[in-house]
């Protein structure tokens, strides 16, 4: 809509435009720029450094810095552009070497206060290695350590937030093979308490519904993917790669009732036949978000399983995960499956999820008992087997709520 | 806006600050030489003291005065952009998300 209104303005040198996205991956804002053929340059703020609590916002800037309107309506574009400005002092520049992390630690490695380790984090954050991004959580944590005074506890929410972004940055950024899944619960805990101390903020709640449940989904957030990458292709492009693959949660359709299959699902290993993975062939991890259930309310609850010194043997049927019934709450499937990859092996990382609704009478902690059976053949000897791995989730129920 | 209401607006309307980095500076460094030859005539501003004014989670929602200047990355993985390599021309900053 916008892009539509501007386009003859910028063409004919009246209006610059620039976008500013909030989205935790670079990558799909970049897809979207392609689908829809935006030509303006668009910037990444995922960690909501300018203080937006909203999207979409329009902001016109005159030619000297100043806002000369916050939020103006798409049928008055061309007059405000039109409008004479008066000439005034311009507004403050940003030196490009005071935003470097270089810069910032060695003119301030001396200031501890909130503020410049914070700044300190962003820097170290936009360059974007993992051992930058490590680096950057490490400053984040002092940051809100010393965040003590009245004025810096606005800050915390901010920091909570900016430590979600840097933890899920670090699980994206890592290789298959040494995705540490902890980073993402971390990120989870990170956006959940950001949100906690500030419940206002629109888009840190995105970020949580982006990965949550189905019941608080504003709406299927990247299920618009597929149909770009096909218009795209079908324009004979090629269309951005997504390095990051989608989770289910975020093409997940909003449901605002809680729906169950779990009762008419079958317990593949009822009585426990199956032998257990002893040997630890298969690492779990499991991620809730939001990271507490509040009672009557539901969770995401993403399994993660990677092969440890093994790989999975495809030759096989796929892998079956079994939720137990819960004296707590209700799962929205007993029974998770994953299809086998083409290869006869392979060592992907697979991912399920399901939801879990809490009573509303649940207390303390909701645990969420269950397991998995798979094919695996040891990566020493070849030795291939069929195990059972138990596994146990622990949810904080936030009573508070 | 005279060049009066524009130092009186620069110094109440910092609370909209936001990036952390901006806190740090001190005013003689948030403005370049190239920026004040834009209106050269004018004076050089005493701008407050950015550190005392942190606003950073509150709602967004300037109504006037000066846009924070911010370096971000590009999407692209390009040249890093920056709102005020812009001046001179008016511009439309339309933050948006693709979901």
């Amino acid at each position: 809509m916008w892009n539509e209104k501007s386009k003859q303005l910028v063409a004919d040198g009246k209006l610059v435009v620039i976008g500013v996205v909030q989205e935790q991956h670079a990558e799909r804002a970049q897809l979207y720029k392609q689908w829809k053929q935006y030509e303006f340059p668009i910037a990444q703020d995922s960690i909501t450094g300018l203080g937006l609590a909203v999207v979409p916002v329009p902001v016109l800037i005159d030619e000297y810095g100043y806002v000369l309107s916050a939020r103006p309506k798409i049928g008055e574009l061309e007059k405000l552009v039109a409008r004479k400005t008066d000439a005034v002092a311009p507004a403050p520049v940003l030196d490009t070497k005071h935003v470097s992390a270089q810069w910032l630690k060695a003119n301030h490695s001396k200031d501890a206060t909130a503020s410049a380790l914070c700044a300190i984090g962003d820097s170290l954050l936009r360059e974007g290695t993992t051992e930058s991004v490590k680096e950057a959580i490490n400053y984040y944590q002092k940051s809100d350590t010393a965040a003590v005074s009245k004025k810096d506890k606005q800050l915390k929410g901010s920091i909570m937030f900016r430590l979600g972004v840097a933890y899920r940055s670090l699980f994206d950024l890592a290789n298959e093979s040494e995705k540490d899944a902890s980073d993402f619960s971390n990120a989870s805990e990170f956006w959940s308490r950001a949100l906690e101390l500030n419940p206002n903020q629109y888009i840190w709640r995105r970020r949580i519904q982006q990965y949550g449940p189905r019941q608080i989904k504003p709406y299927p957030f990247y299920d618009w993917v597929g149909q770009a990458q096909k218009e795209i292709v079908d324009r004979g492009e090629v269309p951005v790669e997504l390095t990051v693959p989608l989770s289910g949660a975020e093409i997940a359709r909003p449901n605002r009732k809680f729906e169950t299959t779990a009762s008419a699902e079958s317990n593949p290993d009822p009585s426990g036949k199956i032998d257990r993975d002893e040997q630890g062939l298969v690492k779990f991890h499991a991620t809730v978000v939001p990271q507490k259930v509040v009672p009557g309310k539901t969770v995401r609850v993403h399994l993660r399983f990677e092969p440890e010194a093994s790989h999975w043997n495809n030759e096989a049927e796929g892998m079956v995960v079994w939720i137990d019934d819960s004296d707590n709450g209700a799962s929205s499937n007993s029974k998770l499956t994953h299809a086998n990859a083409k290869e006869a092996s392979s060592d992907e990382a697979r991912m399920m999820e399901f939801e879990f609704q809490a009573d509303r009478a649940a207390k303390g902690e909701v645990e969420l008992k269950g397991y998995a059976l798979y094919y695996v053949c040891t990566s020493q000897d070849g030795e291939c087997l069929y195990r059972r791995q138990d596994f146990s989730i622990t949810v904080p129920v936030d009573s508070k709520k | 806006m005279n060049p009066v209401t524009s130092q009186k607006v620069l110094r109440t309307s910092f609370s909209t600050l936001v990036v952390c980095a901006l806190l740090l500076l001190p005013s003689k460094l948030a403005i370049s030489q190239d920026a004040n030859a834009v209106n050269a005539e004018l004076p050089v501003l005493q701008l407050p003291v950015l550190q005392d004014a942190v606003v950073i989670a509150k709602r967004y929602n300037p109504s006037k005065g000066p846009h924070p200047d911010f370096i971000l990355p590009s999407i692209d993985g390009g040249d890093a952009i920056q709102l005020s390599k812009y001046r001179g021309k008016k511009v439309l900053l339309l933050h948006f998300a693709s979901w």
